[in-house]
């Protein structure tokens, strides 16, 4: 390959009767190594910087019972050294050659890290990733691993415990799933299953999960495609077969409809949260359900938010949204109350909303609206350089191929009000919710 | 759904376990056996969760010299800093644009000098509050039309108020600038200043004052104004419920009319737009009417910290607290700002600083710790700061306290090994704080805001490359200067604290008894080790309790 203009690589055609065709693409490619490991490469020059982005394909809803939180403390352990770099090294680094952008982030389907770096330092990133994913257990000791776990319940506190509405967000997790189900606690686990990690948990999830068969790198910015590559075999390509791990595809089971009142020591307002099992990202009914839930929460447009916000005045801030996990996904609708608003007022209101959505149909111009959206969205997305090896890195995962810009928004532009009110009807039952309440501690002022 | 659930109920219900029929008691013990109840029907079995089987691989791993050590790094390539150009159009707007061509896409952001620090007094939040109502709708769109008239476009128009800035901006795709433009203009104009919208928002705005009391993180940002600043300045005077209150749909209207003129507003762009086409849209027909400058803001006066060295506020049942160490430091425009910059970033400046490594990486208090100056445009507030969890925050007061102090008395200098990471690091990491359009624009459009010269990135590596470990030691003892400074807590005044010892935590005790957080800190105080003024307990809105 060699190298064509940066309008090329980001190719946006200028106007054409078929929409789809007017879709930005990313220039990429993909390729695998012996050992298993998935490259995927996308040049750009227009600035001497390399985006490094490297996926492992496990996160928290590949816990088992007792090990929750295990992934993203481990996500932590990745950061503390290997063999070769040193402890605590990582950072410092990569601040002394101008990187930028360095972290790490689990959810419950990956977990990813990356750092931006300048063009000609892509090797030092490149000796990074690839020493981690090698001799990372040579480093590894109760010592360090003991102050992550302090660090990472400290991130519990500031993330959750700490926050207003924080601790309702575990509970709702946990009120969505049974026992032993590994989306049953939030992506940062319980507490005492953190406490509880020994160095002989952390080991058998990096010999599991961390192999090259189940991590995918991905380069988007200045590089020479064949010199990457040839950088790419140095660091990677003597590492040993591996085996992608197989994954248990978990579902969720069917959840009665229940109610839970809880209380909150940070919060000021009450708050209702209807939350509702859904499909898994990106599949059926994925799109139709976002659809849904734009036409009713939408900052200014949504129905919700008309009628809450806007016209009644019983909420402060109404959300809602489909998110869709690799296994199944919830359906949330929040609604943050006005002091001394009506629950009951909107709790009807909110329910009878979303009977609406399943006895009438959007109109049309709700849902071209979520399409528009979705094809401005797909533009901005491509700025930065990271978020386009993120893009890639999201479609390759979810989907086994990284080129689906056009195919996602053709779920959007493929739908019909129909389609959306028969997913709403499938999924959003009044048999099958969620309600949680939460008021501040000692009343709702 | 509904059948579904009810058949999982039945597999799990249909086996239940095989219960060891227990033998029948042999009569060693004369005493007679109690009756026992009579057994519970066994409890269904739970459905044994399906868990992930993928077993560990034993691989190994090679291990080649050229892992030792870090790799070299290839040849520099060029990097261009991206041109920004300046138009003077005829209404008195100075545009800055940066030109983006490979994606359609266009944001510019019109901006006017003013905002919450002329906030008279009794009317704290005015600024902000009009500025909110400006960006609700037009004369002839109202609020829900507005809202729908943008999301048809997948465009956004929004208008707000900072302390000394505010501004109206937009973006959109290049094939709905027009549209944009249109809606834009109108907002800019003859915004809407409804009753009811401006009712609602008020409404809004107080029940998130509510909200920011509620909790830490919200409460430290809401009473540092106040004790940094004092009651004579504006940021010394909160927002409440009752200084929105006294704001009016009229206060509104004139603010509208005295602040938002063309001579001597600045307009930032980037994206695909050319000057041409830029003056097409601002010199054209949409804006044909629009006249006036922009006012002088009045004159700010100058800070008077509150009375006292150590504020607490109390947050009953908090996790974490927030400490930090607070104070003001120099403007943006100072002689020694490198220097001053390469200093704060070896105490706080990211993963790799002092203070991260201490609270975090060493002792495991916080997830993660900060320092550095902000800038306005007319001085600096430095902070060192942290939220940690509760029991440690009167130990990791004294931990910031330390690291501060130990770089400003010189008692442990910046290092030649920190000073050079963090010169490389500000020499090589220039390219990605220019990596996309709107992160150029970004950084011209702090340029302007400190008044100085577009140009100046051209001579920043010279600049970073000529900073000596000398000046970064006079940088600490210029401008840290914890003696006047003050620290601020916010966490659970009841909740008992530990203190380091070596390597590990005990409690705190005085008398055999546990210490709580308030009287950690009166004894601190009391103590003099981090100055005098005492220990000064504040409520929510930054006013003093006792």
């Amino acid at each position: 390959m060699h190298l064509v203009a940066a309008a090329a690589l980001l190719a946006i055609p200028a106007r054409a009767d078929d929409t789809a065709k007017q879709d930005p693409k990313i220039k990429f490619e993909r390729y695998t190594l012996d050992n298993g490991l998935e490259v995927i490469l996308a040049p750009d020059p227009a600035v001497p910087l390399v985006a490094v982005n490297l996926w492992y394909h496990v996160g928290s809803g590949y816990e088992v019972p007792g090990k929750s939180g295990f992934a993203h403390l481990f996500e932590h352990m990745l950061f503390q050294g290997s063999k070769n770099v040193g402890e605590d090294k990582h950072f410092e680094i990569l601040k002394k050659i101008g990187g930028d952008q360095i972290n790490g982030t689990t959810n419950t389907d990956r977990t990813n890290y990356f750092e931006l770096v300048p063009s000609n330092q892509l090797e030092t990133a490149l000796w990074l990733e690839s020493d981690r994913m090698s001799h990372l257990l040579e480093m590894l000791n109760q010592q360090s691993l003991t102050n992550q776990i302090d660090v990472v319940r400290n991130e519990r506190r500031q993330s959750y415990e700490n926050q207003p509405y924080g601790k309702a967000r575990i509970a709702l997790y946990e009120a969505l799933y049974p026992e032993g189900h590994p989306y049953k606690h939030t992506t940062i686990g319980l507490a005492d299953d953190l406490q509880a990690a020994t160095v002989d948990d952390v080991k058998s999830f990096f010999k599991t999960w961390y192999v090259p068969a189940n991590a995918t790198i991905t380069l988007s910015g200045d590089f020479d495609p064949a010199d990457a590559k040839a950088k790419i075999e140095k660091w990677f390509g003597s590492f040993p077969k591996s085996e992608k791990p197989k994954v248990v595809a978990i579902s969720a089971p069917p959840i009665a409809s229940k109610k839970i009142e809880m209380t909150d020591d940070f919060a000021k307002l009450r708050q209702i949260t209807w939350a509702w099992h859904s499909p898994a990202r990106f599949a059926a009914d994925d799109a139709e359900l976002d659809v849904a839930a734009e036409a009713l929460a939408r900052e200014g447009t949504g129905r919700l938010y008309r009628v809450l916000v806007h016209d009644k005045q019983l909420a402060q801030v109404v959300r809602a949204s489909q998110g869709g996990m690799g296994f199944s996904g919830i359906f949330t609708i929040t609604v943050q109350l006005r002091t001394g608003a009506d629950a009951q007022e909107v709790e009807r209101i909110v329910t009878d909303e979303v009977a609406k959505l399943r006895g009438e149909n959007l109109s049309d111009r709700e849902v071209a609206r979520v399409v528009t959206e979705g094809e401005s969205a797909a533009i901005y997305q491509l700025e930065s350089l990271m978020q386009r090896a993120q893009v890639l890195q999201t479609y390759n995962h979810y989907l086994g191929n990284p080129d689906s810009i056009t195919w996602d928004l053709d779920r959007y532009r493929n739908t019909t009000p129909d389609k959306i009110r028969a997913a709403v009807n499938k999924w959003l039952t009044p048999d099958h919710v969620i309600e949680m309440v939460v008021s501040p501690k000692g009343g709702a002022s | 759904m509904r059948t579904r659930a009810l058949l999982l109920i039945a597999i799990a219900s249909c086996c239940p376990p095989k219960t060891k029929t227990a033998p029948p008691p042999v009569a060693e013990n004369p005493m007679p056996a109690p009756t026992p109840p009579p057994a519970p029907p066994p409890a269904p079995e739970p459905p044994k969760p399906v868990t992930q089987t993928a077993q560990p691989q034993e691989l190994a791993f090679p291990d080649e010299d050229f892992r030792k050590a870090q790799p070299a790094p290839g040849p520099e390539r060029p990097f261009h800093l991206p041109h920004v150009q300046t138009i003077k159009l005829k209404n008195g707007i100075t545009a800055y644009l940066v030109e983006q061509h490979t994606l359609p896409i266009v944001s510019w952001d019109l901006t006017f000098d003013g905002g919450s620090l002329a906030d008279p007094q009794g009317k704290e939040g005015l600024a902000s509050q009009c500025m909110s109502l400006v960006g609700e709708g037009t004369q002839k769109l109202d609020k829900i039309a507005f809202s729908e008239a943008l999301a048809d476009l997948a465009s956004s128009v929004s208008a707000y108020a900072g302390d000394d800035l505010q501004g109206v901006g937009a973006s959109t795709l290049t094939k709905h600038v027009d549209e944009t433009f249109a809606l834009f203009a109108d907002v800019v104009q003859t915004p809407g200043l409804r009753a009811d919208d401006f009712d609602r928002l008020t409404k809004r705005r107080i029940e998130s004052i509510k909200q920011q009391k509620g909790a830490p993180g919200s409460v430290a940002g809401r009473v540092s104004g106040p004790i940094l600043y004092g009651p004579k300045h504006r940021l010394g005077r909160p927002v409440t419920e009752a200084t929105l209150g006294a704001i009016t749909l009229d206060d509104c209207k004139a603010y509208h009319a005295k602040w938002l003129h063309p001579r001597g507003a600045r307009l930032f762009v980037f994206g695909d737009m050319t000057e041409e086409k830029l003056r097409g849209l601002f010199e054209g027909s949409a804006l044909a009417g629009w006249a006036g400058s922009v006012p002088t803001a009045p004159a700010e006066p100058a800070p008077h910290m509150l009375a006292g060295r150590i504020f607490l506020v109390d947050i009953p049942g908090a996790q974490q607290s927030v400490v930090a160490l607070m104070g003001f430091g120099p403007p943006r425009n100072a002689n020694d700002y490198m220097q001053t910059m390469i200093m704060s970033s070896v105490l706080g400046g990211g993963f790799a600083s002092r203070i991260n490594m201490n609270l975090r990486e060493d002792k495991g208090y916080s997830y993660g710790a900060r320092a550095g100056f902000a800038y306005d445009r007319k001085r600096s507030v430095f902070s060192a700061t942290a939220q940690v969890r509760t029991d440690s925050t009167y130990q990791s007061l004294l931990e910031i306290d330390k690291e501060v102090n130990a770089l400003a008395a010189g008692g442990t200098p910046a290092t030649d090994v920190e000073i050079d990471r963090e010169k490389q690091g500000a020499i090589l990491g220039l390219p990605a704080k220019f990596a996309t359009g709107s992160s150029a624009l970004q950084m011209y459009r702090s340029l302007v805001y400190y008044g100085l010269p577009l140009d100046y990135y051209a001579s920043y590596v010279d600049k970073v490359k000529k900073v000596a470990g000398k000046a970064v030691g006079s940088a600490a003892k210029a401008h840290l200067k914890p003696g006047e400074a003050v620290y601020v807590v916010v966490g659970d005044a009841n909740a008992t604290m530990i203190v380091r010892d070596g390597k590990t935590d005990k409690p705190l005790e005085k008398d055999g008894k546990p210490v709580t957080l308030r009287a950690a800190l009166t004894d601190l105080a009391a103590s003099g080790k981090l100055g005098k003024g005492g220990l000064v307990v504040l409520d929510a809105d930054g006013q003093v309790t006792k």
